[in-house]
C-alpha cells in the first residue's frame, strides 16, 4: 500500500530543509512540485530533501525528482538529499540523480555544505 | 583479494539495477491500466521510462495512419521551438517506416531533423491497423550507452504501452458508441411518443365513426355489412390497445392536453348544455364529453393504494374467463389471503390481465394454467404458471425488451385475443417491466421450451389432442412451460 506524502519545510537562512514522508511515486508530483514552488528562489539557494527512513522511490517518482532538480539547477539552487537507504543511494547514482544532487547521511553536514554554496550564507 | 570484492560489488549493483527495472516493469503493467485517457497513459509511461533509465529528454507520439492526424504527443526536456521540430520528425519517421516495428539507434535518426540529434534510441510500434506509435529517449544523464538489456526492457515497456493505448482506444470507441446509441434512443423515444400521441385522437374518431355508421346501417334490412364492420372495429380496438401499451411505456408526465380540454369544457359547459337540450333534447352532453376527455386524455398515473391481491386477481379472472370461454384451457386458481400490497390498481389490473392472457395464448387446447397468489414472510407473490410451449433460451434474454414477439409474425393465428398463438407486438411484457420499476415490484420469468419443439421455428399444433408426442395434459405439462412471478415487498406495517 502506497504511503501518501506529507511535507514539512524549515528555512535556515538561505537553506530550506524539506522533510518528506511517504513513498515517492508519480502521485507525489503535485505535492513535491508545489512544495518546491513555495521556496523563494531569490532567497533559498540550497535545498535539502530529507526523506524519512525506508522511503520507497519508483521510476516515476525519480523522474519527478529529476525534473525538479533540473529546474533548481536553472535557478542556481543547490540540492542535497538525505535519508536514503543503501539500495536507493545506488539507484540515484545509476539514474544520474547524483549529477544534480549530493547525497548525505548526516543532515547537519548537508546543511553546512549547502550554506557554503556560493549564494548561500 | 581486491578483484573478487570488486566483482561482488558489480554483481550486487547489477542485481539492484535489475531489481529496479523489474519493479518499473511491474509498476508499468499495473499503473498504465488504471487509466483510460490516452494523454494520461502516455505521460505516465514517459515519466516511468525516463525515470527508469535516468533520461532528461524523451517523447511519445501516436499518429493515425490514414488521416495523418496526430493522436497524441507528450514530451519532456524540449523547448517549445524544439517540440515542433521533434513533432515534424516523428511524423516523418512514423509514416516513412509505416508497418515496421523496430528499434532505431542514434545513427538511424539523423535524417529526421536537428531535434532528433538529441534522441539516442527510438522504438516504433503499431497500436492497431489505424494507429502507429513512436517512443524516443535522449541520452542517459550518466552518459552511459543503452545496453542490450536496456533495449529489451524498452521494447517490453513499449508493449505495455501498446496494450494500454489499445484498451483506451477501445474504451473511447465504446463510449462514443454508447453516446451515439443513447442519443438515437432519445430521438426514437421522442418519435414514438409523438406518433403514439398523434394516433390517439384519430383512432378514437375512427372508432366513434364506425360505431355511428353501424347504428345508421342497422336501419337497413341488408345485414351483409355487419361482418366487415365488426372486423374493422376489432382491428381499431387492437390498434387502440397497442397505442395504449406504447403510451404506458413512453408516456411522460405531460398532461397538458387533458388540462387544456378540461379548462375549455369548464368555460363553456353551460353553453354546451343549452345547445344540446335545444338541438338534441339531451342535457347530459357536457358530462358525456367530460367523461370522454377523461377516458382519452386523463392522467392514468394513479397513486398507489393498498390492494388485496387475492381479491383483485379473483375479480380480474372472473372478468376474463368469458373472453377465453371458446378455449379448452383449464385455469386453476389458488388465491391465498395475503397482506395488502401498495400498488396502482390500474397498473396492477394490466399486469394481472396481461399475464393471464399471455398464459392462455401460449397454452394449447387441453393445457393447464395455475394462477396463484401466495405470501411469504416479507413478500407477496402473484404467479402465473402455464404448461405452454415455453420460450427458447435465446428469446428469454430479450423477452422484456418490448416489441419482441417470440414467434415469427407469419406464424401467428388470427390475432383474436386469447386464441392460441394469438400473438401481439410483445409490448405488454415491456410495459409490465416498466411498471415494475415505477411501482417497485420484481418481475421474474422462468421458462422451459417444450422439448418436442426446441427450435424457434418449430411449431406446436395448438392442441394436445393433435400433438404426436403428448397423449394427455400431464405429458404436455411435463414437456415445458413458463412461469411469470410478480413479487411485491410488504411494508413493515403490513407484515403479519
Amino acid at each position: 500500500m502506497e504511503k501518501a506524502n506529507t511535507v514539512k519545510i524549515e528555512e535556515k537562512g538561505s537553506v530550506a530543509v524539506v522533510g518528506i514522508s511517504g513513498d515517492v511515486t508519480g502521485r507525489s508530483e503535485i505535492t513535491l512540485r508545489s512544495s518546491y514552488e513555495r521556496l523563494d528562489p531569490e532567497k533559498i539557494k540550497g535545498i535539502l530533501l530529507k526523506f524519512e527512513k525506508g522511503t520507497y522511490f519508483n521510476s516515476e517518482g525519480l523522474k519527478v525528482l529529476i525534473l525538479i532538480f533540473a529546474e533548481a539547477r536553472k535557478r542556481d539552487q543547490k540540492i542535497a538529499v538525505s535519508g536514503l537507504s543503501a539500495h536507493f543511494k545506488k539507484i540515484f547514482g545509476m539514474v544520474g540523480i547524483t549529477k544534480f544532487a549530493e547525497i548525505y547521511d548526516d543532515e547537519g553536514q548537508a546543511v553546512k555544505n549547502l550554506e557554503s554554496f556560493p549564494g548561500g550564507e | 583479494m581486491g578483484e573478487p570484492t570488486t566483482n561482488r560489488g558489480s554483481v550486487q549493483e547489477e542485481l539492484e539495477k535489475r531489481l529496479f527495472h523489474l519493479k518499473t516493469l511491474y509498476d508499468m503493467s499495473s499503473g498504465l491500466f488504471e487509466k483510460l485517457e490516452i494523454n494520461a497513459i502516455l505521460r505516465k509511461f514517459l515519466l516511468m521510462t525516463t525515470g527508469n533509465f535516468g533520461v532528461m529528454e524523451g517523447f511519445v507520439f501516436l499518429g493515425e495512419v490514414c488521416s495523418g492526424e496526430i493522436t497524441a504527443f507528450i514530451c519532456f526536456g524540449f523547448s517549445e521551438d524544439e517540440k515542433s521540430l521533434v513533432l515534424k520528425g516523428a511524423k516523418d519517421l512514423v509514416y516513412r517506416c509505416s508497418g515496421q516495428e523496430r528499434v532505431f539507434e542514434r545513427g538511424d535518426l539523423g535524417e529526421y531533423g536537428t531535434a532528433f540529434h538529441r534522441i539516442t534510441i527510438a522504438v516504433l510500434f503499431n497500436v492497431d491497423d489505424r494507429c502507429r506509435g513512436l517512443v524516443c529517449l535522449g541520452e542517459k544523464i550518466t552518459g552511459e550507452r543503452y545496453s542490450i538489456e536496456d533495449k529489451d526492457l524498452l521494447v517490453t515497456l513499449g508493449n505495455n504501452l501498446l496494450i494500454a493505448v489499445r484498451n483506451a482506444r477501445y474504451a473511447a470507441q465504446l463510449k462514443d458508441a454508447y453516446e451515439e446509441v443513447s442519443s438515437l434512443n432519445r430521438a426514437k423515444d421522442k418519435v414514438i411518443h409523438h406518433l403514439s400521441h398523434e394516433l390517439k385522437t384519430p383512432l378514437s374518431l375512427i372508432k366513434a365513426s364506425l360505431t355511428l355508421l353501424g347504428r345508421k346501417l342497422a336501419a337497413y334490412p341488408d345485414k351483409s355489412w355487419e361482418k366487415s364492420l365488426r372486423r374493422a372495429l376489432k382491428n381499431v380496438d387492437r390498434l387502440m390497445a397497442m397505442q395504449e401499451e406504447v403510451d404506458d411505456i413512453m408516456r411522460g408526465k405531460d398532461v397538458q392536453v387533458y388540462r387544456t380540454l378540461n379548462l375549455l369544457l369548464d368555460e363553456c359547459s353551460d353553453q354546451l348544455a343549452v345547445l344540446a337540450e335545444n338541438e338534441l333534447g339531451k342535457g347530459d352532453v357536457a358530462d358525456r364529453i367530460r367523461a370522454r376527455i377523461e377516458d382519452l386524455f386523463g392522467p392514468r398515473d394513479q397513486l398507489p393504494e393498498r390492494i388485496a391481491l387475492n381479491a383483485l386477481v379473483a375479480q380480474h379472472l372472473k372478468e376474463l374467463r368469458p373472453l377465453f370461454a371458446h378455449r379448452e384451457v383449464y385455469v386453476h386458481p389458488r388465491l391465498e389471503p395475503v397482506s395488502p400490497v401498495l400498488m396502482s390498481p390500474d397498473a396492477m389490473g394490466k399486469v394481472v390481465r396481461g399475464l393471464i392472457r399471455n398464459a392462455v395464448e401460449n397454452t394449447p387446447e387441453g393445457g393447464m394454467i395455475d394462477v396463484v397468489v401466495e405470501g411469504a414472510q416479507e413478500e407477496v407473490a402473484f404467479v402465473v404458471r402455464d404448461c405452454g410451449v415455453g420460450i427458447t433460451k435465446e428469446h428469454q434474454k430479450r423477452i422484456f425488451e418490448g416489441f419482441f414477439p417470440t414467434q415469427e409474425t407469419d406464424a401467428y393465428c388470427s390475432g383474436h385475443p386469447f386464441d392460441f398463438n394469438a400473438g401481439g407486438k410483445g409490448a405488454d411484457l415491456l410495459r409490465m417491466k416498466i411498471f415494475s420499476e415505477r411501482y417497485n415490484f420484481r418481475l421474474q420469468m422462468e421458462s422451459e421450451r417444450c422439448r418436442h419443439i426446441p427450435g424457434e421455428n418449430d411449431v406446436c399444433p395448438g392442441s394436445i389432442a393433435l400433438c404426436e408426442h403428448c397423449g394427455k395434459g400431464d405429458d404436455c405439462a411435463r414437456s415445458g412451460g413458463t412461469v411469470f412471478k410478480v413479487v411485491f415487498p410488504i411494508s413493515e406495517a403490513e407484515m403479519p
